[in-house]
């Protein structure tokens, strides 16, 4: 690739410039100032595109504010003429690319015509000043090894930060014995579930032999189920047994008890049947002895009187009334004499008779001549009592009255006036001229003085005064004292004055009247006193005179009772008393007692009458109370009629008995028979045998019921026969060795049944498990995500790896050939003064001479340095020339170099110019001179 | 003739992670963890409600040493209820859930026949053709001797049908196991071959069907696409297959132009659109996301996040959404060399590509050597070309960068 043409319309100082370039070496020679550096950079700028604004880089527009960018024309062997233009636009600039064909392109072409080359891998091989390589003065060992190659091979330097870079995100992502690092963890966490895996696994695990157990289980557990099964219906049959078993034996025992009775045959109902006949027999017998015995009672004879004793009871029986007006007469006569006994004990009493009286009293001669001798003297005794009773009584009142008197007397004494009246009463008429006095003075000046009070006052002491002495009391007394000297003080103070007249006045006027009153009083007593002594004597005289007359009257009174007394004395009684009554009394008794002797021998006499009936009937009935006599009668004829009827009874009776009787034997006869007939059945010949019979058969009857109640029941558990050999104790054993058998097996089965519910459960939530899965799925996980660190670690390592392989391969193969070549021009530049150019074990480059001393590059001249450095550069080029056969473009490198070594310098690159272009621009004029044949010398600034 | 119809389909890896789901939350896990059971319902409800006349399933029915107790009660669930059904199961086990395992087992309906470690041949009747069905378990992990020798030629009479747990030789893509030959397959004169083993469904041949059903789910980013298994017709005359699809969640890809998007709220929009146009089709989804045409986003997004922080962003608008969307990754095209120096990055990246896979796994040493290395699986060739552009990638960026 050559340039041909360099066209600038406007960069910096440049405008509208055209330079042409030929194939090989071209000098472009200008002073200081003419631009050398701006064309050199316009060539960049349009190949690279122009520096973005805010780099350090210069833009290099036109300060004119022209046309901006410019043109070059290139030759290429691969691609062919092509032109290129770079105008302002965006900021890189607007780039359009010509071939020769027409074909017009942009940036993408020329990527690929520029063979990926960006400004910077160019600068680095192809385009270099002389500052670039001064540049290396200051730097050290490492830098200057590093920049050599890093300068030859184009961005070594990003190459290596990006193998440092995924080195360590390598690192980041993964470290052998690491923990953080997301590998690491990842790695981790995948052992973790591993571990979970083989643990969740080794629980699934135990499902088979659990199954397995299971299956056991279940077998077994059926394989019990069956034996219980068997064990119940075991139990069952020796239940049945149990039960059926004694009623065999039951049924053996009666059959046997059976056959040993004998087989006669009972009458049906025979018991009965006989006890009613026997019942029957017996009734029978009963009645006919009954009847036998009331024949016998009714053979006897029924006494009875002869007709003669029955006419005669019958007579009597007529004559009742007759009777009964004897027993009436006799009664009636008893109560007369009744009567008039107690008429005579009544006069007795009334006469007070003793029983010597009564005798005399039927003798006493009770003659009304004799009365009539009598009355007079009784008249007189009565008259002279009379009159000594009158003058009794008045002489009682005489001393009656007297004895008033006497008290009068006595109560006059005690009404006397008292001395203080009596002084009174003698100032009497002095006080009535005082009074009359003031009366008088008052009555002149028209004034009356009352002299009322003292007089008052002095009344009233007197009058209690008085009172006190009749009452004898003292204290009042004193009162009627202090009373009286008040109204004397003050009948003494009256006073002179009218006024005082008038009180006096007024005071003694009212005690003037009370004293006039007083002296009344005591004149009045005077005469009572008088008038009782006349009253007493008069009573006095009356008294002797009533006593006089009684004495007479006594006297008179006691001769008229010795009259009386000679007249009676013959009497058994008193009668003088009450002579009429008396008299009268005596004649009534006397009357009674002959009344009495009449009504006793009527008594006698009928009492007689009745003795004899009584005897005659007695005579007949036995004895007999009179008072019962006809109920008797009458009692025995109705008996005799009754015996007359029993007796014909008795022999109809007997008729009837001895045809009941017949009737009887008869029937007898039958039953008899009847029960002959019974005993016949059973070969009996006694009521006993019979009974024995009949227990006998009772007993097979219940042995037979028994019996088919033992068949029935044993007909309940099997319709065929059952036979067990077993004893009953046989039997119990083997129930409780059943019973202890199946409780083991239901323990057991209890046990089993658990265990298969929990293996089930088990077994259910290992088979729905979903943690393995879940855990295998979440591995899978972990396991893709390692896998994506792991690759994203592999393309760290791949791009590592392959940086790493490449600038080996290029240490190993690029860089000794480029080292041949440039040790070859650094031998010859420095007149074989040093042989090599070579690698440390550390990378660093070294110069070795010819006698193999090797020095550092520091340690090289500066234009040593510059020569080995231009050696390697060249040499790269040469090396890349095939792929990058880009123009080299030097800005004035050569200064420092000496003439043999410029000059060798010169045939270096003469030696390169077939391959490459050289741009070479200086300010020193005599460098044109150096160069020598096809050399195009371009002068800046003089177009 | 009769026609019978069987439905068959192979390696059910039931229970079995998905692989590869780095960042996947425990929603998101959740989802996955349902999806091969999911699938495998599918496929039973299909069964119980057409009713074929048997069923089989030709090998890795579980993941291998890793099946849970979990996923064999559920298959022992569904065989149940295939056997209330009245639905017999032919099945033989493959390498992942080979007979010499010491993995827990659970018994099996007797609607199940399995086969055992030696082939054997199954016959029986039905409405008047005699079946007869030849097939192996695998006694171990590997089976690498051909087994193809030991079926029997068929018969003159009746239906045969082969279940064969391999893969054809020669394919280097996957193990050898059991190998066999189309042709071989196809001398046996059989009127169906059921195989298993390989998760890609695929048609080996039509005269008779030799068939690949692929597996019911796919379970990381190389099972992309619809799984399923087969509705299978068959008579001696001819043989319909029907595939009827079952997965969950569906693997995919999808590309993303950015043409003409400059603003990262454009560009989710964008994603949006593009990936509910594949939800509206597929329904659940686990998506890789492929853009191109990012020169004018490329500035911006670069400038502003790091490529993981858009996939989180993306990945946001879709948490919890239903039908389920998770988006595994995003590939951004390698940035243009335009902007640095070839010249740097050329040499380095000439070596990357130099190297070799024996060149990255010496890489990979140091990781190989430690405790990881158990964990990480071993590079394939696309890996390798995917790590060679992620250090690529890297490399430049990092040159950008740093110049």
């Amino acid at each position: 690739m050559k340039i041909r043409k360099i066209v600038l319309y406007g960069f910096g100082q440049h405008e509208d410039v055209e330079i042409n370039v030929q194939a090989g070496m071209n000098i472009l020679y200008g002073p200081n100032e003419a631009g050398k550096t701006t064309i050199q950079q316009a060539i960049l700028h349009i190949l690279f595109g122009f520096p973005q604004k805010n780099q350090q880089e210069l833009r290099y527009e036109p300060k004119t504010g022209g046309k901006y960018g410019g043109c070059l024309y290139i030759d290429d062997k691969e691609f062919g003429p092509w032109m290129i233009e770079r105008v302002r636009g965006k900021s890189s600039g607007d780039v359009t690319v010509h071939f020769g064909d027409g074909r017009k392109t942009g940036e993408d072409e020329l990527k690929r015509l520029l063979r990926g080359y960006d400004r910077a891998a160019f600068e680095a091989i192809f385009s270099f000043s002389l500052f670039q390589l001064q540049g290396l003065e200051r730097m050290d060992e490492t830098d200057i090894s590093r920049t050599l190659l890093a300068s030859g091979t184009t961005g070594l330097d990003t190459l290596w930060k990006v193998e440092k870079k995924m080195d360590k995100e390598m690192a980041a992502l993964f470290k052998k014995a690491g923990r953080n690092p997301p590998m690491n963890q990842k790695l981790k966490e995948l052992k973790e579930l591993e571990l979970a895996m083989q643990k969740e696994q080794q629980k699934l695990a135990t499902f088979e032999p659990l199954s397995i157990r299971k299956q056991q289980v279940d077998e077994r557990v059926k394989a019990l189920r069956r034996e219980e099964q068997q064990l119940h219906e075991q139990a069952e049959e020796h239940r049945v047994a149990m039960q059926v078993m004694p009623l065999q034996q039951q049924q053996k025992q009666v059959t046997e008890q059976l056959a040993a009775l004998p087989s006669e045959s009972f009458p049906a109902d025979g018991i009965r049947r006989y006890e009613e006949l026997a019942s029957k027999q017996s009734e029978l017998q009963s009645k006919r002895m009954r009847i036998v015995k009331e024949q016998q009672l009714t053979a006897e004879t029924i006494v009875m009187r002869p007709d003669n004793e029955q006419r005669q009871i019958e007579r009597w029986v007529a004559q009742e009334a007759e009777w009964h007006r004897l027993r009436g007469d006799v009664l009636s006569a008893e109560q007369e004499i009744r009567a008039l006994e107690k008429k005579q004990q009544q006069s007795k009493q009334r006469l007070g008779l003793t029983d010597a009286q009564q005798q005399a009293i039927e003798e006493m001669d009770l003659s009304i001549q004799r009365e009539r001798q009598l009355e007079p003297l009784l008249q007189e005794q009565t008259t002279a009592e009379q009159q000594l009773q009158a003058l009794n009584r008045m002489l009682a009142e005489a001393e009656s009255e007297r004895q008033e008197a006497e008290e009068r007397k006595i109560l006059l004494a005690h009404q006397q006036p008292t001395d203080a009246e009596r002084q009174q009463l003698a100032k009497l008429p002095e006080l009535k001229r005082q009074l009359d006095e003031a009366k008088a003075r008052v009555s002149v000046a028209k004034q009356s003085t009352n002299r009322a009070i003292p007089v008052f006052f002095m009344v009233m002491g007197l009058l209690i005064g008085a009172y006190g002495v009749w009452q004898q009391d003292w204290f009042i007394v004193t009162v009627s004292l202090i009373t009286i000297v008040a109204g004397i003080l003050l009948w003494k103070k009256q006073p002179d004055s009218m006024e005082d007249l008038h009180d006096f006045i007024d005071k003694h006027e009212v005690h003037v009247e009370e004293m006039k009153r007083l002296k009344e009083q005591v004149a009045e007593h005077q005469r009572q006193c008088q008038q009782l002594e006349a009253e007493i004597d008069r009573l006095d005289r009356k008294l002797q005179k009533l006593a006089a007359e009684m004495e007479q009257v006594h006297h008179q009174m006691q001769q008229a009772g010795i009259a009386l007394q000679q007249a009676v004395q013959g009497d058994p009684i008193d009668s003088t008393s009450n002579l009429q009554e008396n008299f009268r009394l005596l004649r009534e008794y006397q009357d009674i007692l002959a009344e009495q002797r009449t009504w006793k021998l009527r008594l006698a006499n009928g009492k007689q009458q009745i003795r004899t009936w009584v005897d005659q009937v007695e005579m007949l009935l036995g004895p007999i109370s009179e008072d019962t006599l006809y109920e008797q009668l009458r009692q025995e004829l109705m008996k005799q009629k009754a015996s007359k009827e029993k007796d014909h009874n008795r022999k109809q009776l007997l008729k009837d008995l001895d045809s009941q009787l017949n009737e009887v034997d008869t029937l007898l006869a039958t039953v008899q028979r009847e029960i002959e007939e019974l005993f016949r059945l059973p070969d009996v010949s006694d009521k006993e045998q019979f009974y024995a019979a009949y227990q006998t058969d009772q007993e097979a009857q219940l042995l037979k019921r028994q019996l088919t109640e033992v068949n029935s029941q044993l007909a309940l558990y099997s319709k065929k026969p059952l036979t067990f050999d077993w004893t009953l104790p046989e039997l119990e054993r083997q129930r409780t060795e059943t019973t202890e058998r199946l409780q083991i097996i239901r323990k057991e089965v209890t046990a089993l049944v658990d265990e298969q519910v929990k293996m089930d459960h088990k077994l259910t939530e290992m088979g729905a498990s979903q943690t393995y899965s879940e855990l295998q799925q979440l591995f899978e996980v972990k396991k893709a995500e390692l896998e994506e660190l792991a690759k994203q670690w592999v393309v760290r390592k791949a791009v590592m790896e392959s940086i790493r392989q490449t600038m080996s391969g290029w240490k190993e193969h690029q860089l000794p050939a480029v080292l041949t070549l440039a040790n070859t021009w650094f031998s010859c530049l420095t007149g074989n003064r040093y042989r090599t150019l070579t690698l440390t074990a550390e990378g660093y480059f070294q110069a070795v001479t010819a006698s193999g001393q090797s020095f550092m590059i520091n340690e090289l001249s500066q234009a040593t340095k510059e020569q080995a450095y231009l050696s390697l550069r060249l040499a790269l080029a040469s090396e890349l020339s095939n792929r990058a056969p880009f123009p080299v473009i030097m800005d004035d490198p050569f200064v420092h170099f000496d003439n043999e070594r410029l000059s060798r310098m010169i045939e270096i690159i003469k030696e390169l110019q077939p391959s490459h272009q050289f741009l070479y621009f200086t300010c020193h004029a005599d460098m044109q001179l150096k160069w020598s044949g096809e050399t195009s010398v371009i002068e800046i600034g003089k177009q | 003739m009769e026609t019978i119809r069987f439905l068959h389909t192979a390696d059910l890896h039931l229970d079995s992670p998905f692989k590869g789901m780095a960042a996947a939350g425990p929603d998101e896990l959740a989802r996955l963890q349902q999806s091969t059971f999911a699938a495998f319902d599918r496929f039973i409800a299909y069964a119980v409600e057409q009713r074929p006349d048997f069923i089989v399933i030709v090998g890795d029915i579980y993941d291998g040493e890793d099946r849970s107790l979990r996923a064999q009660i559920r298959f022992q669930q569904a065989m149940q209820r295939l056997e209330n059904a009245q639905i017999p199961v032919f099945l033989s086990y493959g390498n992942h859930d080979h007979l010499a395992g010491n993995w827990t087992r659970v018994s099996l309906p007797e609607n199940v026949h399995v086969f055992g470690d030696e082939v054997e041949q199954k016959q029986w009747t039905i409405r008047g053709e005699t079946i007869t069905i030849y097939g192996f378990s695998y006694p171990q992990r590997h089976v690498k001797e051909p087994m193809i020798e030991d079926y029997a030629t068929a018969g003159p009479d009746g239906l045969y049908i082969g279940l064969l747990h391999g893969s054809v030789a020669g394919d280097s893509a996957h193990a050898v196991y059991a190998p066999f030959t189309v042709s071989e397959l196809q001398q046996k004169n059989y009127h169906y071959w059921a195989l298993g083993h390989i998760h890609k469904r695929q048609l080996l041949a039509q005269e008779p069907p030799i068939v690949y059903p692929g597996n019911i789910q796919g379970r990381h980013r190389n099972e992309q696409g619809v799984k399923g298994f087969y509705d299978v017709s068959l008579s001696r005359e001819q043989a319909n297959t029907t595939f009827i699809p079952t997965s969950a969640i569906v693997f995919t890809a999808l590309t993303v132009s950015c043409r003409g998007i400059e603003y990262a709220d454009d560009w989710v929009a964008a994603c949006q659109e593009a990936i509910d146009g594949v939800v509206a089709e597929l329904g659940s989804i686990i998506i890789e996301l492929v853009m191109t045409d990012t020169e004018e986003l490329a500035d911006n997004l670069q400038r502003s996040a790091s490529e993981s922080e858009w996939l989180d962003i993306l990945r946001e608008q879709y948490v919890l959404n239903e039908p389920f969307v998770w988006i595994a990754t995003i590939d951004w095209p390698s940035s243009s060399t335009s902007e640095f120096s070839n010249t740097l990055l050329e040499p380095v990246v000439d070596t990357l590509t130099s190297w070799k896979l024996e060149d990255w796994d010496e890489l990979m040493s140091e990781l190989y050597g430690h405790r990881a290395g158990r964990y990480i699986e071993r590079l394939t060739l696309s890996d390798r070309e995917q790590l060679e552009q992620q250090a690529t990638a890297l490399l430049a960026a990092e040159l950008l960068k740093e110049g």
